[in-house]
Formats: C-alpha cells, sequence, structure tokens
C-alpha cells in the first residue's frame, strides 16, 4: 500500500525521533521494521491515508510503501514496515502557509453563517470582506458579535492568528472545530474533508 | 458537542504512561493527535523528559548521620497503635 509520511525537519519521525532511512535518487529508503514494538512504535510503523493528512502536519512530507498486513486507524494506518519513497516536494513552509491561510479564511466564513443566523449583518459583513488572516484578526478585533455567534466569531480571530503564525495544523484544528460549532460533528467532517481535498490537489496526491 | 479527543489537561495525565509507552493503542492515537497540534504540550513533554533524564543521573544522597538518627529514633518511638 501507497501511503504518506510526515517527519520533522531531517527525516526524524515526530514522535519516536526516530531517523527514518531516506531514499537516493531511484532508490527506495530501506524498510523500517516495527521490530516488536522497540524500533519506531509500539507494535507498527504509522503512516497516513490522504485523508488523514490535516491531522498530522510536519516539516517534510514523504510517500511511503506498506509492507505487511495494513490495519486500518481512525486517522492513520498501521503497518509491520515501511519504507520511504520519495519526499512530495510540493510540501513545505510556503504551501503549509497556503494551507494556514485557507483554513483560515475557513474558519472566517463558518463565522459569516453563525453571524448571519443571529441577524449581525454588519458584523458579518465585515468579516466577509476580509480576504488575508491580518484583515480577520482585525475585523474580529473590532467586531461585536452577538452572544450566540460570539465563540465561532472568537475562533475566527484564532485561527487568522495560528495562522499568521505559520500553525498550520493548529488552523486546521481551528476550522475544523468552528464547522461543528456552527453546523454540528457533521459539519466537522466535511471541514476536514475540504482540508483533505485541498492538500491532494494542492500536492497532486493520488494514493 | 462531544469529540473523541483529549485536550492538554488530559494530556498532562497521561504524559508519563505515554513516556513509559504504557498506553492503549486507542489512547496513544489521542495523545499523538493532540501532540501533533499543542505545542504547549509538546513542550511540556520535552520538559518531563529533561527531567526524568537530569533526575537520572543524580545519585541518591543519603540523609545525614543526624536525620538518620532522628528519622530511626521517632520510628521506634512511635505509639504502639500505630505498629503494623
Amino acid at each position: 500500500m501507497i501511503a504518506y509520511k510526515f517527519l520533522a525537519a531531517g527525516g526524524l519521525g515526530p514522535f519516536s525521533r526516530y531517523p527514518w532511512p531516506l531514499p537516493r535518487p531511484g532508490t527506495p529508503g530501506a524498510w523500517v521494521a516495527a521490530a516488536g514494538g522497540a524500533m519506531v512504535c509500539h507494535d507498527a510503523v504509522h503512516a497516513c491515508r490522504a485523508g488523514d493528512l490535516p491531522w498530522w502536519l510536519q516539516d517534510e512530507l514523504w510517500e511511503a510503501e506498506l509492507g505487511g498486513a495494513v490495519t486500518p486507524g481512525r486517522h492513520k494506518v498501521m503497518a509491520p514496515r515501511a519504507r520511504l519513497l520519495r519526499r512530495v516536494d510540493g510540501w513545505g513552509p510556503a504551501c503549509a502557509q497556503r494551507f494556514a491561510d485557507a483554513c483560515a479564511g475557513r474558519a472566517r466564513d463558518h463565522a459569516v453563517t453563525a453571524l448571519d443566523r443571529a441577524g449581525a449583518g454588519g458584523t458579518a459583513d465585515a468579516l466577509r470582506a476580509c480576504t488575508t488572516p491580518r484583515e480577520i484578526r482585525a475585523a474580529v478585533r473590532a467586531g461585536r458579535p452577538p452572544e450566540v455567534a460570539r465563540i465561532a466569531h472568537t475562533m475566527a480571530g484564532d485561527a487568522a492568528v495560528r495562522a499568521l503564525g505559520g500553525a498550520a495544523v493548529v488552523a486546521a484544528y481551528i476550522a475544523a472545530h468552528a464547522a461543528a460549532r456552527v453546523d454540528g460533528e457533521r459539519a466537522m467532517d466535511a471541514e476536514r474533508a475540504w482540508q483533505s481535498d485541498w492538500l491532494r490537489a494542492e500536492l497532486r496526491l493520488d494514493a | 458537542m462531544s469529540f473523541d479527543e483529549i485536550v492538554c489537561r488530559e494530556f498532562a495525565e497521561l504524559a508519563t504512561d505515554y513516556l513509559d509507552g504504557a498506553l492503549p493503542d486507542a489512547t496513544l492515537e489521542l495523545v499523538e493527535e493532540h501532540l501533533a497540534m499543542c505545542d504547549w504540550c509538546r513542550d511540556y513533554l520535552g520538559q518531563i523528559e529533561a527531567t526524568a533524564a537530569a533526575v537520572s543521573h543524580t545519585p541518591a544522597a543519603a540523609p545525614a548521620p543526624e536525620t538518620l538518627q532522628a528519622l530511626v529514633a521517632a520510628f521506634r518511638d512511635r505509639p504502639k497503635e500505630d505498629r503494623p
């Protein structure tokens, strides 16, 4: 199975700090085995399907081949062994920032929905007109939302602030929770699906 | 609303078990999802790891003789009803 693996800078496992063997031109990286729990994780190597990516953003994204019986997790897959095939070059600080900005925009949209429903048309319009995280942050600071829309409005500001700080994974998390705040748990799933689709399209992923 | 995820306060309670590799798989996934996006909890975990590493290299100091004598005396003098 082909999957994806986010690693910290330098090819390190973000939790295990394990230095993954990197591929060389034309040659995949060496296989990494879970080895009964000692090498990488408890008893499996972890990786992502394309739909899992928004939960695990790190510095580097790699395409990986999983070996052995693959077990699906909630937001990941597990296998007895894996090896890195190639780095997904499209993922880097610039792409992460575009994704963070897009997520801030999505959080803005959820807040606008909440404001419209609350009859706060002026505050909604001011937020709707914002196109950058900086503008969203300023509009949220200036806005006076009704109580029923206050949290969604605040979340839009939080997502913008985190996007400005480059924290894409947090901006995505906030956008997902903003969706849930406004339209319930299924909206959170839809928001995460939108995020996955964004990454899949931007990075031209086909696994 | 109730989502299947943990918050920082819950992570703090699970951090030691996480470092010991003692979490069941389902909880481990929740913990790592949280760590992937929470700077504060990653810092907290790093502090615990650093503290544990520092303490593990520190020899256990023996109590001063007078402290030891005082403790033994207090132990011997405790009321009979407190003894096992």
